[in-house]
């Protein structure tokens, strides 16, 4: 399994934890069931505080992704198709807003670029 | 504890078998200077009987107690381990170990006391071999009785050096035994200062009162001698444990 | 030893001296954790530690280790607890092995097999005699030997000044192994942050014997940023906002310690995370307000 983390970036490193494992889960690299690693051994591998694996897999298991059991550790929770199609649903939007954005920037109408996204989900790429 | 034990015996092994190698050596120096006078050159030196009899009771007297003397400092090696324990800082790292101050005491005051015993021995048993040796014609007792003040002097030597180390580190970081030797120094110069008349009187009260009697007076010390050293080396276990005890401010 | 939540609980700590006053100092290191502690040298660090160890009397408050008060059950602390200063404790003469014999006589569960496997793991040799081993050998051998007792505590006192930076990775990859084990705690006291910023779980920073800031270090890095900005923007900054700003002939570097409000009242101002070591130089210069480098 790879975590990369970067110091470097704004984001929390908890949080890039979270995105990532999360990725993976939703991919299906991590099948549903597996056992992650523990709390602390992942600390200790990307030489973070276990604080921060803790807050990791704690907000993991608030999505509904994983599931902890003291003593036992972590595991993958069974992911059923509405909480993907939610997550899914969820990085569209996401994209879309920064289209809109754009859109709004360079002046571009609503119909203008509901035209275009017509023209390229029916696979007309320029 | 044995672990303590261990360390320091350790740590003392230098200074001990230095000492006890000094003290075989001496004797065999003193054996061949006496074979030497007997059988060889220095017997052609010394002609009359009377010289030689003078010889055989200084050499005696030189190879019995002041080898005694010898012997009697391997006690000191403690205190030479007690400074490089401060040095190294070892005394801090002490006070994380799960013993009490009185379980350090009794190492080191253990391994004194043994120090002393062994000391006792080997100066006794030379005592007695140097007698037959030389000839010289003494009663046990008085055999016995300069080790036994040299003891005696030993222990005392032992509670001053702990006083001094105590007094010392608490206040300053300055080593006992130069502390030891200033004093020894002050107190020769303050001697040399005192007037003729102090050394003439000090004479004669020697002569009169002690003088004549001088070794029944010692006898009498010597039962006592055994409660003496019992209370110096009780009063240096004490001041020992005070410093194992005193905390840094 | 009965179950308890923190490895060290210090309340209202105070110690004075001519001079120097460690000032009603309270913090908690929790089990399964490592605490930095940090401050600049002469803040405080070490009397707070040697009070911990005993080594030293507090003038009041109370410490408790392992759930337990120092001074009550202090023999029994102590055999669970582990010590690592800046200088190897150990007389010169003395060799590794002869070290083993005498732990072993020393602690009730040392155990020589340990000792050994770090002696081989961190490459240091049995027979040699330590006046020989270099510094960071001598630190690397503390180390061994404070891990080869069942320690549940190690407390380090600037223990990594003076290493070299493989040599304190090498040391702070030890730890976290060490702490793998959740009941085993570590306070470290360090200026170097560098070390801290990453593994720390916990940080406590003391400065001229008053404490600053403690909790979990995540949080504390997360609370605070600092807004890089015109001097102007600086002037417009609401004062009760900043904790000390560093001023340069190009701008003005501010630290505020509630990131949140700030970026909500500043949104437009360019906000950066920040450092233990920024966090520590920023704060000593509270009193002063405005400070260049």
């Amino acid at each position: 399994m790879d975590v990369i983390i970067s110091n470097a970036s704004g984001t929390p490193i908890y949080e890039q934890i979270v995105a990532q494992l999360k990725a993976m889960i939703l991919e299906g690299e991590l099948k549903e069931g597996e056992a992650l690693p523990s709390m602390r051994m992942l600390a200790q591998q990307l030489r973070i505080s276990v604080i921060t694996t803790k807050r990791a897999y704690e907000e993991l298991e608030r999505q509904g992704f994983i599931e902890s059991y003291t003593g036992k550790g972590s595991f993958v929770k069974a992911q059923n198709a509405e909480l993907l199609r939610e997550e899914h649903l969820r990085q569209i939007e996401a994209t879309l807003e920064e289209i809109c954005i754009k859109a709004k920037q360079y002046g571009l109408e609503l119909e203008e670029l509901q035209e275009l996204t017509a023209m390229i989900y029916g696979g007309n790429t320029k | 504890m044995k672990g303590l034990f261990y360390r320091e015996l350790y740590l003392q092994r230098k200074g001990i078998l230095a000492v006890i190698i000094t003290f075989f050596v001496f004797n065999l120096l003193g054996l061949l200077l006496y074979l030497s006078m007997l059988y060889g050159n220095l017997g052609k030196i010394y002609a009359s009987e009377e010289d030689i009899q003078g010889i055989h009771s200084l050499l005696f007297g030189i190879f019995t107690y002041f080898s005694s003397f010898i012997i009697m400092l391997m006690p000191a090696e403690t205190f030479g381990v007690i400074a490089s324990d401060y040095a190294v800082g070892w005394m801090r790292f002490q006070r994380c170990m799960p013993y009490k101050p009185v379980h350090y005491t009794l190492v080191k005051m253990g391994l004194m006391a043994a120090e002393l015993l062994v000391g006792f021995v080997l100066a006794v048993g030379n005592a007695f071999i140097n007698r037959k040796i030389y000839g010289v014609d003494m009663l046990p007792e008085e055999l016995l009785l300069p080790i036994v003040l040299l003891m005696v002097l030993c222990c005392g030597m032992s509670l001053l050096m702990t006083i001094l180390t105590l007094l010392t580190r608490s206040k300053t970081g300055v080593a006992p035994a130069m502390v030891l030797v200033a004093l020894y120094v002050a107190f020769m110069f303050l001697l040399a200062l005192l007037p003729e008349e102090v050394w003439t009187d000090l004479e004669n009260w020697f002569m009169t009162t002690i003088k004549g009697d001088m070794m029944a007076f010692l006898k009498k010390l010597v039962p006592w001698a055994l409660g003496i050293i019992a209370v110096l080396l009780t009063g240096s276990f004490f001041a020992m444990n005070a410093l194992f005890k005193r905390r840094e401010k | 030893m009965k179950p308890y939540e923190n490895a060290i609980e210090i309340e209202h700590l105070t110690k004075r001296y001519d001079g120097f006053t460690l000032d009603d100092v309270s913090f908690c290191v929790p089990k399964g954790s490592i605490m930095g502690f940090i401050g600049q040298n002469g803040a405080g660090k070490s009397t707070t530690i040697n009070t911990i160890l005993n080594i030293i009397k507090a003038d009041s408050g109370t410490i408790r280790i392992f759930g337990m008060d120092h001074l009550e059950h202090e023999y029994e602390i102590k055999e669970h607890i582990a010590a690592i200063f800046d200088a190897l404790p150990f007389h010169d003469q003395l060799n590794a092995k002869q070290l083993n014999i005498m732990m072993k006589g020393i602690y009730r569960n040392w155990n020589s097999e340990t000792f050994f496997g770090y002696l081989k793991r961190l490459q240091l040799p049995e027979k040699k005699k330590f006046g020989q081993f270099s510094k960071g050998m001598k630190m690397k051998l503390q180390i061994a030997a404070a891990l080869s007792h069942g320690a549940k505590l190690l407390i380090m006192d600037e223990a990594t000044t003076g290493l070299d930076p493989v040599v304190r990775n090498e040391i702070l990859d030890i730890f976290q192994e060490y702490l793998q084990d959740d009941s085993n705690s570590i306070l470290m006291s360090s200026h170097i942050t560098s070390d801290l910023d990453r593994i720390a779980d916990s940080v406590t920073f003391i400065h001229k014997g008053k404490l600053l800031l403690t909790g979990y270090k995540d949080e504390i890095l997360e609370n605070h940023a600092i807004i890089k900005c015109t001097k102007k923007d600086y002037a417009d900054m609401d004062p009760a906002d900043i904790v000390s700003a560093r001023i340069s002939d190009f701008g003005a570097e501010v630290l505020v310690a509630d990131r949140a409000a700030c970026k909500r009242k500043y949104s437009q101002l360019v906000m950066d995370n920040t450092t233990l070591e920024e966090l520590m130089r920023f704060y000593v210069n509270a009193e002063k307000k405005e400070w260049t480098t």
